[in-house]
């Protein structure tokens, strides 16, 4: 994992706040944005986190560095389609290799196919409403854009 | 203030089902972000919002609450804030959440049966008056949803037994480089990407429907796994109280969000890191860890 140095974000204790006299405070944003607002203290203090890139379509990336010496990035590209219907079905590679995906994301796939299979079995739902709504492309925090 | 069995407490599970429909309900407790929305419904964004915050966002493995070391201390956190509002609820400042003890279940020959899912307790939440209002889309996208809850009990994976919470016990460390779903320890094995039960991760599994999606605290019973994955991490500080939280401070910037004194991620306006969380008693002790000596 490469990652370039920021200055250490100093963590200072910050009071919460009371609603209706005992309940904190809930954030005011869009929960359906396309992505979501980060809360503040993110924002101000990882900025790098907040921007993300936007690329079309499910991309991962993966960055090994080999022993000897050399780093090896791995770019992998999806294109799903179903019944012949493009299918943009929000993908991810973990540090081992395996897929996963916000639609199961407590369970890793060694390929897309068995993802994609795994969805259509117990998660037919999030694809239909994919198709109902017109196909929405992935978000692309998930992807590391490429310098 | 205790937390209670949910399956030898009657009243305990009665309670928590009681405060979970007041926190739904948008007219008593709304989210004003969106029309519509509940306090129950903003814990459902808050952990779905958490799980697409990659940490660092150069990889897609470690998020702020999951794959990572922060996900006990992160969870404890949100329990923690939940359990207050039900306080709030329902009026009661003695009230703490209950927990399922999944191990119990899968000794039974049918686990589905257990009267955790009965119409009186966990069933309750798969009536109409329960909607689904934050929904994922196939591209990972929260939309706005107006649907029943979904449950597909043992229709995948399997409850882990309590020889697979023994033998995670038995890990002496919390965790270790490189800090994700590849990294040995405890957490990772509790967390479920280690280990041959895939403890934590099995049971969302196992509970299909809403609970296999990153916005899986639509359904109630993530409170109730949840806390007792947070009683079994309470187990392990007893057992192994020499064993620290890691990564520390100092540790390298790329563990942002996970070290001993970093921000957990919130949307609160306030700053509660993995450090201020370690000692559970500070805000509740459970029942009994007999079943986890």
């Amino acid at each position: 994992m490469a990652v370039g140095k920021k200055k250490r974000r100093k963590v200072r204790p910050r009071p919460a706040r009371a609603q209706g006299g005992n309940l904190r405070a809930l954030p005011d944003l869009d929960p359906f944005a396309v992505m979501p607002p980060q809360p503040a203290w993110v924002v101000r203090d990882f900025p790098e986190y907040v921007q993300g890139s936007h690329v079309s379509g499910p991309v991962s990336t993966r960055r090994v560095s080999h022993a000897g010496g050399h780093e090896i990035e791995i770019l992998t590209t999806y294109s799903v389609s179903i019944d012949g219907r493009p299918a943009p079905v929000h993908l991810l590679v973990d540090s081992d290799g395996r897929l996963w995906s916000h639609l199961c994301p407590y369970v890793t796939f060694a390929n897309a196919n068995e993802l994609i299979a795994h969805l259509l079995a117990h998660a037919p739902e999030a694809l239909s409403e994919l198709h109902a709504e017109g196909g929405a492309s992935g978000h692309g925090r998930h992807a590391r854009e490429e310098a | 203030m205790i937390r209670k069995n949910v399956l030898q407490d009657e009243r305990a599970a009665a309670r928590y089902v009681e405060g979970v429909l007041a926190l739904k309900d948008p007219e008593r407790f709304p989210w004003p972000a969106a029309a519509g929305l509940s306090i129950y419904d903003f814990f459902v964004f808050w952990h779905a919002r958490s799980m697409m915050t990659l940490t660092p966002p150069t990889q897609s493995d470690r998020n702020a609450a999951h794959s990572g070391p922060a996900f006990l201390p992160w969870h404890r956190y949100m329990l923690l804030r939940f359990e207050e509002y039900l306080r709030s609820a329902l009026q009661d400042d003695d009230f703490r959440l209950p927990y399922w003890d999944w191990a119990a279940d899968a000794e039974r020959t049918d686990p589905v049966q257990s009267p955790l899912w009965s119409s009186e307790r966990l069933g309750r939440f798969l009536q109409s008056d329960f909607p689904v209002r934050i929904g994922m889309n196939a591209a990972g996208t929260l939309v706005r949803a107006d649907r029943a809850l979904r449950r597909s009990l043992g229709g995948a994976g399997a409850l882990p037994r309590r020889s697979d919470v023994l033998a995670a016990l038995q890990e002496s460390s919390y965790d270790s480089a490189e800090f994700n779903s590849d990294a040995p320890g405890f957490r990772n094995v509790l967390e479920g990407w280690i280990g041959p039960a895939n403890l934590h991760n099995s049971v969302h599994v196992w509970i299909g429907g809403d609970m296999q999606l990153a916005t899986s605290p639509n359904d109630p019973v993530f409170y109730l796994h949840h806390c007792n994955v947070d009683r079994i991490w309470s187990a392990w500080q007893a057992r192994w109280p020499q064993s620290p939280y890691v990564p520390p401070a100092d540790a390298p910037e790329e563990l942002a969000f996970h070290r001993l004194r970093d921000a957990l991620y919130t949307f609160f306006d306030e700053t509660v890191t993995p450090e201020d969380l370690l000692q559970h008693d500070r805000f509740y002790s459970y029942d009994s860890l007999a079943d986890l000596a």
